[in-house]
Formats: C-alpha cells, sequence, structure tokens
C-alpha cells in the first residue's frame, strides 16, 4: 500500500519488519491478512483454505470480452491457479477501449488465446487454458469438471443457455453436481419478468417500418429487416461485416432522405443492427454505459463472490439456489437516472413456472413389459403425484392437481406421445401400444411430462424393476 | 437439501476429485424452448378452420400452419404460414412468414406479416395459439390504418366492395393493379 | 460523433469490395441518382466507438485534453488508471518514491515479477502505455510531502488528482492547498479523490469546490408545451379539417396535436382557464371533449392521447431543479470571471423573466403514432420554434456580454445551443473541504447525531467511515496501520481504535455510552484486512474512480457528492455527503 505501507524504500527495507510478522515473506500476505484471520461476519466454520484456492480450484470463465478480460486479471491475481477461459470471438478494434488484455496487433485473433497468453505472462505461475468455439460445444460433462464457473456473457441467449445447462446438470443425489454460476451479465440475471427488458426495444412495428418511417432507426431496420431478404435472399446478413452494414447504411440514408428524416448515421445503422444501442439514444445510452462501462465493477465484485466462495472467508451470497438454479447475481453497480446512485441487486427468484427451474423430477420403477399407454396411466393414477404437484404449487394448492392429458417426448424435443395438434397425436398414437423399454431404446431413459394441469414440466427417469 | 441453506467450507462444497464417468451418464436434458412448445402445441385446442403440419414430426420447432377462413371476405381461401420458432422461444416470438403472394393489406407480397404480437408486442406469457388466433383474426377483420401493403389498405378504405372483388379476383390467382397473385381457392 | 471525421471516396469503397468473396454489387445501394457517401468511422472512431455513443465528441475532446495525477502507484490507483487510459487521456503522471518489491507485484496487475527492485512509478506507467498508443505517461520518483512543499503549482497543473491510499497528513495537506487554490474567483478548481482500502472495505472521498455538470443525461429533454401551445403549434391544430380525412389519417395525428386543440378549445370555452388539476369532473370533460373527435373506439393515437391527458392540467413551467439554479446567488449576478454555465444561466433567468416564463422550446419530440408526414410537420414546428427561442436567448446573451464588457464570442456557439437545448440537463455540484470530514465536523458531525437519536436506523456503512477515520488517527500517533501486527496484537489494535472511534462520538451526542455492535464489527473488518490490498477490491474502487474522474472530466452525468464506502463482505455501497 505504497506511501502509506511502506517505508521510502519498501524492497530495502523488506528484510528488517519485524513487527510485520503476518507472512511478510509471502508475496500473497495482503490476501493472507483476510484468509489467516476471521472478520466478525465469517461463518464459524471458517478455516484455512488456502490450500483449495492456491492448488485445487479449477475455475471455468465464459467470455474473454469486456467482463472476461477483468474477470481473468482479478482471479489470477487473487491466487487462483488453474482457470479456464472459453470465448467464439476474435478481436475488433472497437474491443480495445476496455478489454485491456488485447493490443492493435492482436485485432483479428482469438480472444481467449491472446487472453489466456497474456495474463500468463503478466502473473507467473498461473495456469490459464483457452477454449476458442462456441459454449454449447462442450458437453455438461466438460463444465461438470469445474468447482466454480463465472460467466462474462454479453449475449442473453448464451447466459439462458450456461444457466439451464447447469441446472440441468443437477443430480439432487450428487452434491458434486451443484455447480455454482456466478453471473456477470451486467444487469445480473433477473428471470423471466426482467428479461423484455435486457431486450433493446428495437422490434418497431413492422407497418411503420414499411410505411410510416419517422425516426431514422425506422429506416434502419427497413433497411435490415424488409429490404436485405428481399435484395439478398440467400445471404444471411452479417452485422460483423463492415460491407453489410455500409450497404444498410446506404439504403436506409436514401430511404431518410426520401421522407425527409434527419439522423441516419454510419455508427447508428451499427448500433441499430447490432443492438450496440437501444434504439431510442436519449434513454438508452446509459444502459450501454452499465453495459461497457462498469465492466471493472461488475467483474470486480463476480470475482470477489468466487473468492469468498472458495475460500469461505467471508459470507457469500446464500447458496441455498444452486440446488435448482446455481446463479449468484453479485454486486450490479448501475446508474440510477439522475443521481449517480451505484444500485445493487441479488436475484435469488426460483419461478414456479419457469423453465428452467420450475420443474420437478421423479424416477418411475416399472417393469420391463410396461406399455406407455400403461406409464401414462400410471403418471395419472399416481396418488403421491399431487405430494409433487402440491409442492410446486403451494399458493394455489386448493386447486385439484392430477396429471390428465399428459404429453410426453424425449428429452431431445421428439414427441413420444402428443395429446395435440391432431397430426402428432395420430402420429405418435401407435406408440402406446410399444414397449416403454423398446421407445426408449436409441435414446435413453428420461421422458419429458407435461400437461394442463402441470405448472410446467415433470421430468420422469425410467428404471426398470 | 436443508444443508445447503447454511454456508460450508469450500473442502465440503466441493471434493475436487472429479466425477466424469458420472457425468458422462448425464445427457443434456430438454431446452427451455423445446418444453415451452411441446407444452404449447400440446394444449392447443383450434377451430377447425385452423390445421398444423409438421414436415419432420421430431422436429417441433418447425412446422406449416393452414388457415381456411369459413366467413368474411377471405372465406374460401386456403392460407398457408410457416412457423420457425428459435431456442430463444418465448423470449422471442415465433417467426411467421406466409409461403404465399396474397392481396391483404397487412401482408406484404413478400409475405411478412403485420400483427403487433409478433413484433412490438410480443410476450413470453404470450404463445401459439395467441399468435394462431391473431393471424386467423386477420383475414376476418384486415386493417386498413396500419397497413403492409399500402395499395391493398388504400382499396379498402376508399371502396370496400371493390375491395372485396379484388380479394376475390387474387384469390383465384389473377391481378390486381399489375400485380398476380396465387392461387388460394381450396 | 465523430463519424464524418474521414469519408471514404466510393471508389476506393468499390475496389474494397471487389477484392471480398462474397461481396455486394455496389450498384445496389445507390437508389437515388446522387451516390450518398459513406462516412464509415476510421480506425480512431473505431476503436472508441462504445463510449461515443456514450459521452459523443463533446466528450471525448475533453477526455482528450485530460491530464491525471495518480499519488501512490498501488493496486488501486492503477486500475483507476487503466481505466482512464484505454478511453483516452491526454496524459498521466505517476508520483511515487518507492521501489517496487514482490508484495506489490503480487496485488498490482501493472506490474511484473521483473519491476521488482526498480522504481514503482517508473514501471507502471511503462505498462500502462500499453494500453494506449495515444496516451502520454510520466513516473515521477519523489515523496509527495517533499513535493507540496517544494513545488505546489505542479499539482495545479493537472485536470484532477487521485491519491490512493496516501498517508492521512498528506492527505490532509494535499486537500488544503487545492481548497485554497479554488478559494480565488477563476483560481484553478482541481478535484481531488482520495481512496483507501483495507481488505474487503474501501473509501471514495472526493473534494470539489464547484463542478459544473452540462449534461446530466435526463430521461426527456421534451418541452411539449400541450397546456401552452407556441403560436404556430396551436394554429396548425386548430386548422386541421379532421372531418375532411380519412381513416387512415384520422388515426394518424400525432397525440400531441390531438392534445393541444383539446386544449386549446377548452381554454375558448372556459375563459383561457385549463382543466382543474383537482377536480376529477373537469379532468373527465376534458378526456370527453378529446374523444369527441374520435372516429372509432380503437384509435391508437387516441388512446396514446388519453394516456397523456394529464399533461392539459400539469402546466409547463420552469422545473424546480432549473430554478433553484437560477436563485443561486451566483447566477442571479455575474461578473467578468463568472464561468459559463453561470453566464448562461444568467441569461436563462433573464429570458425565463418575460412571456410565457418558460425556457427555450427543444427541438426534441418523442415517436408517436403518426403517419411519416403528419410527424414530420409537427417535428418542423418544434424545430422552428426552437430556432426562434434561440435567437431569443442569443439576443439577451449578448446584452449580458457587452453588459460584462465580455467579447460576443466569449460563449463558442455550441455550447450556448447545447444549453438552449438541454437546459433541464445542467447542474452545478458544490462541494465541501475534505478537512471538515476528516476532523468529524460539519455535516458528518450531524450525521454523528443524527445516527445515534434514532436507534436501529444504523445505516451499513456509516459506522464503517467512522472506523476507517479511527484507523486514519490511528496512523498519525503509531506511524502504522491497525492490522498489521501479529495476530495476538489484533485485539490490542481493536480496543485502542473503539477508544477513538468514542472519542469522536461522545463529544457529539449527549449521554452516549457504549458502541453498539455494527460498530464494533465494522472496526474488527477493517483491523483484519490490515490495510492490505484485495485485487477485487482495488479493482471495484479503480472502477468507480476511473467512472467518477470520467464524469467530472466530460462534465457529464450526475457525479458522487462526495463519499462512497464500499464492503465487499456484504456487497453492498453506499453513499454519503460528509
Amino acid at each position: 500500500m505504497d506511501v502509506a505501507m511502506e517505508p521510502a524504500n519498501g524492497f530495502v527495507h523488506a528484510g528488517h519488519r519485524s513487527d510485520d510478522a503476518i507472512s511478510s515473506e509471502s508475496p500473497y500476505r495482503d490476501i493472507d491478512r483476510v484468509l489467516d484471520r476471521p472478520g466478525p461476519w465469517t461463518d464459524e466454520a471458517f478455516q484455512g483454505t488456502k490450500d483449495f484456492l492456491r492448488t485445487q480450484s479449477k475455475v471455468l470463465v465464459i467470455g474473454a470480452g469486456g467482463l472476461g478480460c477483468e474477470i481473468l486479471q482479478n482471479l489470477a491475481l487473487t491466487g487462483f491457479h488453474d482457470i479456464y477461459v472459453i470465448d467464439m470471438d476474435t478481436i475488433d478494434i472497437s474491443n480495445l477501449n476496455r478489454q485491456f488484455l488485447f493490443r492493435e496487433a492482436d485485432v483479428g485473433k482469438s480472444k481467449a488465446i491472446v487472453a489466456a497468453d497474456f495474463v500468463m505472462s503478466r502473473v507467473p505461475g498461473v495456469k490459464v487454458t483457452p477454449y476458442h468455439g462456441k459454449i454449447q460445444d462442450h458437453p455438461p460433462s466438460f463444465y461438470k469438471q469445474f468447482n466454480l464457473i463465472i460467466a462474462g456473457l454479453d449475449s442473453i441467449s448464451a447466459r439462458r443457455w450456461i444457466n439451464a445447462t447447469l441446472v440441468q446438470m443437477v443430480d439432487e443425489e450428487d452434491e458434486e453436481s451443484l455447480k455454482p454460476l456466478i453471473d456477470g451479465g451486467t444487469e445480473g440475471f433477473k428471470g423471466q419478468a426482467r428479461l423484455p427488458m435486457l431486450t433493446p426495444p428495437t422490434a418497431f412495428p413492422i407497418c411503420t417500418i414499411a410505411n410510416t418511417p419517422r425516426l431514422p432507426e425506422h429506416c434502419i431496420e427497413w433497411a435490415s429487416v424488409l429490404e436485405w431478404p428481399k435484395v439478398f435472399p440467400d445471404k444471411k446478413l452479417d452485422t460483423d461485416d463492415p460491407d453489410h452494414i455500409e450497404w444498410l447504411y446506404q439504403q436506409a440514408t436514401a430511404r431518410a432522405d426520401e421522407f425527409k428524416i434527419e439522423g441516419v448515421t454510419w455508427t447508428l445503422t451499427q448500433g441499430v443492427v447490432k443492438n450496440i444501442i437501444p434504439a431510442i439514444a436519449s434513454t438508452n445510452a446509459i444502459i450501454a454505459g452499465k453495459r461497457d462501462g462498469l465492466s471493472p465493477l461488475t467483474s470486480a465484485s463476480c470475482c470477489n463472490e468466487a473468492f469468498k466462495i472458495a475460500t469461505t472467508c467471508a459470507p457469500f451470497l446464500s447458496n441455498y439456489m444452486m440446488v435448482r438454479r446455481p446463479v449468484v447475481s453479485p454486486l450490479t453497480p448501475q446508474y440510477v437516472g439522475n443521481d449517480s446512485v451505484y444500485a445493487y441487486t441479488f436475484e435469488y427468484d426460483k419461478r414456479e413456472d419457469c423453465p428452467v427451474c420450475g420443474g420437478e423430477s421423479i424416477t418411475a420403477e416399472i417393469g420391463k413389459d410396461w406399455t406407455l399407454e400403461r406409464l401414462v396411466e400410471w403418471l395419472s393414477e399416481r396418488q403421491n403425484m399431487s405430494a409433487v404437484l402440491h409442492a410446486s404449487h403451494s399458493r394455489r394448492a386448493d386447486t385439484p392437481r392430477q396429471i390428465s392429458k399428459p404429453s410426453l417426448s424425449h428429452p431431445s424435443g421428439k414427441p413420444l406421445y402428443f395429446q395435440a395438434p391432431p397430426q402428432l397425436h395420430d402420429a405418435t398414437k401407435p406408440n402406446l401400444d410399444r414397449l416403454v423399454s423398446d421407445l426408449l431404446a436409441d435414446e435413453g431413459p428420461e421422458l419429458v411430462v407435461t400437461d394442463p394441469n402441470l405448472p410446467f414440466s415433470l421430468g420422469v427417469t425410467i428404471a426398470f424393476v | 437439501m436443508t444443508s445447503l441453506l447454511a454456508p460450508r467450507p469450500a473442502a465440503q462444497i466441493w471434493s475436487v476429485k472429479k466425477n466424469e464417468e458420472a457425468a458422462a451418464k448425464k445427457r443434456p436434458k430438454m431446452t427451455a424452448a423445446q418444453l415451452r412448445v411441446q407444452k404449447d402445441l400440446t394444449e392447443l385446442e383450434l377451430p377447425n378452420t385452423m390445421t398444423t403440419h409438421f414436415p419432420d414430426p421430431s422436429d417441433v420447432l418447425n412446422f406449416n400452419l393452414t388457415i381456411t377462413p369459413d366467413e368474411g371476405i377471405y372465406k374460401g381461401g386456403v392460407f398457408h404460414f410457416t412457423f420457425a420458432i428459435n431456442l430463444n422461444y418465448p423470449h422471442e416470438p415465433p417467426k411467421v412468414r406466409c409461403t404465399q403472394k396474397i392481396y391483404h393489406p397487412n401482408l406484404d407480397l413478400e409475405g411478412n406479416v403485420c400483427l403487433n404480437i409478433l413484433r412490438e408486442d410480443w410476450k413470453p406469457v404470450l404463445n401459439l395459439s395467441s399468435v394462431m388466433i391473431g393471424l386467423q383474426y386477420l383475414f376476418l377483420e384486415p386493417n386498413p390504418d396500419d397497413p403492409l401493403n399500402k395499395e391493398a389498405a388504400e382499396d379498402l378504405r376508399r371502396n370496400r366492395e371493390e375491395f372485396i372483388q379484388n380479394v376475390k379476383t387474387s384469390m383465384r390467382g389473377g391481378s390486381v393493379r399489375g400485380e398476380t397473385f396465387d392461387k388460394v381457392l381450396k | 460523433m465523430p463519424t464524418r471525421s474521414s469519408p471514404s471516396s466510393p471508389s476506393a469503397r468499390a475496389s474494397k469490395l471487389a477484392k471480398m468473396d462474397d461481396s455486394i454489387d455496389i450498384s445496389q445501394a445507390v437508389t437515388g441518382s446522387e451516390p450518398i457517401p459513406s462516412y464509415r468511422p476510421d480506425a480512431r472512431a473505431r476503436r472508441y466507438d462504445r463510449q461515443l455513443r456514450l459521452w459523443a465528441s463533446a466528450g471525448q475532446r475533453s477526455l482528450e485534453a485530460a491530464r491525471i495525477l495518480l499519488i501512490g502507484c498501488d493496486a488501486t490507483g492503477c486500475q483507476a488508471l487503466k481505466n482512464l487510459v484505454l478511453p483516452g487521456i491526454a496524459h498521466f503522471t505517476i508520483l511515487s518514491p518507492r521501489i517496487t518489491n514482490a508484495q506489490d507485484v503480487t496485488t498490482n496487475f501493472f506490474l511484473h515479477p521483473d519491476s521488482i527492485g526498480q522504481p514503482i512509478s517508473q514501471e507502471a506507467t511503462r505498462l500502462l502505455k500499453e494500453l494506449n498508443p495515444a496516451v502520454e505517461g510520466a513516473a515521477r520518483v519523489e515523496d509527495v510531502a517533499e513535493l507540496i512543499q517544494t513545488d505546489p503549482n505542479f499539482f495545479l497543473s493537472f485536470n484532477i488528482i487521485i491519491l490512493s491510499n496516501g498517508e492521512p497528513d498528506v492527505e490532509l495537506a494535499l486537500a488544503d492547498l487545492l481548497w485554497e487554490a479554488s478559494a480565488t474567483t477563476g483560481g484553478p478548481d482541481v478535484p481531488l479523490m482520495c481512496v483507501r482500502n483495507t481488505g474487503f472495505i474501501g473509501r471514495i472521498e472526493i473534494q470539489i469546490r464547484e463542478h459544473c455538470v452540462v449534461d446530466t443525461h435526463p430521461e426527456t429533454t421534451h418541452t411539449l408545451r400541450v397546456d401552452e401551445p407556441f403560436p404556430a403549434l396551436e394554429k396548425y391544430a386548430r386548422e386541421l379539417d379532421l372531418e375532411a380525412m380519412d381513416s387512415l389519417e384520422h388515426s394518424h395525428i400525432p397525440w400531441v396535436i390531438l392534445l393541444v386543440r383539446a386544449v386549446s378549445i377548452w381554454k375558448e370555452q372556459h375563459g383561457g382557464a385549463l382543466p382543474d388539476e383537482n377536480s376529477d369532473e373537469e379532468k373527465a370533460e376534458f378526456k370527453k371533449l378529446l374523444v369527441s373527435e374520435r372516429s372509432k373506439a380503437d384509435e391508437e393515437n387516441f388512446e396514446e392521447a388519453l394516456a397523456k391527458a394529464f399533461l392539459a392540467w400539469n402546466k409547463s413551467e420552469v422545473p424546480s431543479d432549473t430554478r433553484n439554479l437560477l436563485e443561486d446567488p451566483s447566477v442571479v449576478t455575474v461578473s467578468t470571471s463568472s464561468k459559463n454555465l453561470h453566464l448562461l444561466l444568467h441569461t436563462l433567468l433573464k429570458y425565463t423573466s418575460t412571456s410565457p416564463h418558460l425556457p427555450p422550446t427543444s427541438p426534441a419530440l418523442p415517436d408517436l403514432h403518426s403517419s411519416t408526414t403528419a410527424y414530420i410537420a409537427l417535428q418542423n414546428l418544434y424545430k422552428a420554434q426552437y430556432q426562434e427561442d434561440l435567437a431569443r436567448f442569443k439576443k439577451l446573451l449578448a446584452s449580458v456580454l457587452e453588459g460584462l464588457g465580455l467579447p460576443p464570442d466569449a460563449i463558442p456557439d455550441e455550447e450556448v445551443e447545447g444549453f438552449v437545448k438541454n437546459t433541464g440537463g445542467v447542474a452545478i455540484v458544490k462541494g465541501r473541504p475534505l478537512r471538515e470530514s476528516k476532523e468529524a465536523k460539519g455535516l458528518l458531525a450531524e450525521a454523528i447525531k443524527e445516527q445515534f437519536s434514532e436507534t436501529f436506523l444504523t445505516p451499513l456503512a456509516g459506522p464503517m467511515h467512522l472506523a476507517l477515520l479511527a484507523a486514519e488517527r490511528f496512523y498519525s500517533t503509531h506511524k502504522r496501520w491497525p492490522g498489521t501486527k501479529e495476530l495476538s496484537d489484533m485485539a490490542e489494535d481493536q480496543r485502542e481504535m473503539e477508544e477513538t472511534v468514542k472519542g469522536i462520538v461522545s463529544p457529539l451526542v449527549e449521554g452516549f455510552e457504549e458502541l453498539d455492535d455494527g460498530y464494533v464489527e465494522s472496526i474488527t473488518e477493517v483491523v483484519r484486512g490490515g490495510f492490505g490490498c484485495l485485487p477485487n477490491t482495488a479493482a471495484f474502487l479503480g472502477g468507480i474512480l476511473g467512472q467518477e474522474v470520467l464524469k467530472l472530466i466530460t462534465r457529464q452525468y450526475q457525479t458522487l457528492d462526495n463519499t462512497v464506502i464500499v464492503d465487499l463482505v456484504k456487497s453492498t455501497l453506499d453513499k454519503f455527503r460528509f
């Protein structure tokens, strides 16, 4: 701690600082202070966990962008020694104003690889293993090897995917399958209710775009939504390709001129089609600021939660939700309106009707000779099913809850028996007479059941007895 | 499960040895989008004016909808739409297009549909049934004041009788204002 | 946004496209007869693209002129600099006399093991400069306390000073130096940001005498003036012939027009009065009048107008925040040494003293259900009125400047226009001297009294501030920080810290006896950290410092005034004005 902590020449004096007995030799002296001694709010079970942090833990960072760079830096400095990072993107020049592990010469290279190399060269001793690719390319078994996963993802859909994957990995019999996910998505992951707010409101009415444009954004959407597919029916719009943006810009400008609308610029065109700024610039610049400007804060608090979880040197955010929904949304600072307030939110919401965390799951022990029809009847008749239904619908416990018209499918989505629509009902009806053991031979013992009386779904694992 | 309520040292939360074998047994479960589509589809109660068709019955995310209005100006027509649902459903609406070129104030010649719940007013609480009902409504009550096909809308506003004639001509595969439309009669 | 800085020529574009495999036929791009110039952003604009969307070219210009001084070369300070070098400040200097040791390297990402034994400011400067070739960096291997004595003007040559974990005496000396320098009218007013961290706990304090914000980025900048339309708007609204319109046109009249029209008719029928906002009957009657011209039940524009009907009885006036600014003595009376913003506000005061007693009309218009032509026509009405109001404002400003003997171009046109467009977006922050807070006087004394009078209302971070204050007093006595000795001595440090906090509180609070748990625990956590630097805490504080510096430099958004305390044990953050 600079002037305050050290005499004028810290290096020279370090040897005879006998009054500072706490591992004064250790380069980790500062960190050890909170690891060697408990604080007033530390859990009673706190014990030395430096070993776990520094030699055993294995951490995955998803994303090597604005958040990812910060997260990697902080994890490495904190003492996590075995870090993995995955990102499918390559470095763009517009990343350089905040993604500080990259330089101009790195433009076009893999973010994950460059970030890993840089951190290892700056912090010798730490191992960072990069994966250049999509998160969806890895099976759940890949994610299972990590003690902790930190997501620094911009994309909402990728965050949804990793959240769902980790929840679905949870085997309630096996504690190791619980993977804490610390989500650094810049607004925290606030469940379904808040998601529409995360999606920029760029969806203008299509008739406005087609016939009554008023804003420059309407002209840009006209070019990208209506004109592009018309002119290039076989070419997908690539919003990262400057030539594609150029074409849209030209089209939008011509249209704006025609309607006497001012304000179409190259930058706005790019912003609208890439959702960089939400369509109405004035109110949403602050949201963009949250996304791009405050990554140091968000990622620091992510890593702080990671540090606390890995060492228990301070209480971390409740892990109860890890059972169903292992998401920890750390302190998320944001500007609120005019007031220069950094607000922060924790979200632990588990919603009964949430497709990710709301479903129940049971094991059905059945005979090898059971037909699908018998299984369907069993599901409808099973007495203690009401307990499952009750548990997930406690607030409306007075309503009778009984599976009445179940539809069944493989986890791949392929229907096994559907009540509707007619074509699928007819196509799957013959399955009722077939043996469950035969039907499951190819795709495995799990089924997904939906029913008008179920808030969402029921997972059924078949065990033959 | 309740024991997890209390924070415990990391060493207890995780033992560091891996269990790859157990992991391998666990296969990916169903995606949220597919779950929701299964629920939407199997609880659909469509009137007999609408039928769904699945080109690949094992793929519930891509299918066709046929609407055969039994009243109104478009009675007698058979209209085909494609539904394409991506993995962000229900956070994003399904992508719906008409596969025919038809004369309608709220559809353009490329098959784009102007229906508020397909874009600006979509909410995850809506479902496939809401979209289908909305589409059918367009054939019963075409809206000339928020047009996608400006000419058709103008015809409807100016002279309803003439518009009805134009619809009939177009549904037979004839031309209106120099534009030839697809034949959609049964 | 400076997207028009380097238009590439159409021919250059064509040849570039031709080389690409899946390039697009450029002939399809141009629908008009005149080719549209590209204005594709250059490398610099692309590098700064994301931030330009936030503070635009005006903010970027201020940033690229900014000179920042970091005193104390620790992880926290370097993280803050990282967040400023990346977006492109002009210059930074790091001032520290120290030589790098192993512990510095462990916590600070902008040092390398090879730095050990080298001057720390030089090493960090070198590695920070790598982040952005456009930024100039310098290191001074000198002691700050000495420099305050020998060369106080050095400090006044910077736009902002960050003092990271400085000795308490140095903090005070520097704060005094800067506060005094800003006391003279027109003197340099250099913001000082003091940051301190121990383990999971951190605090930032900002001292600045006066800060002018030119754009707080308010939610809306519209001045629709539905209740008091300017003549051209009212005329336009009244002259529309709704009955002659077809259903398309009718359903696309902007709701603003519908409301202006209804208000105008209402006023005519009620002797010039608006609907009474306290009378539900009148409000209902007004809504009836509004929808009487509706041609069918579900017209979207009428729905929008009904939802905004309250604008008819919410009288347009000078917003209260603006009114407060206009009443400030420094605005009421101006001189040649007044800042531009004060001169502009003074002019606004004159402007609003005559009818209609409203700020200038903004050219901004929200999107609304409308046809293109109706929307553009309405937009043009507001733009024309803005130009008229701007002209009137400029005339008043010219007379103000002339009265003071200032040249007519004393304030750049761009600044005047920005102000007139967005008078609701300006703010003036009046700061307080750091010394007052450090001596537990002024607002801090008030806050302490308040805390102890209302039991159980103790805010989380209030006690933390006192614990940090006590630690600073501890350092002044012992020349070491609490919690830096062996484990067994922590209890002793703790006891002394508790006594110090009691010593701060007891003269202020009558009948004070014991510290409650919140205080004791806060002290324990502060001592536990031993004023060591956790990388996450450093990064977090560096993030806030970076944001606050950017806000101060760009003069955009509301700034922190004046203390923030971060508790990363509990993951909370509290703001105070001390």
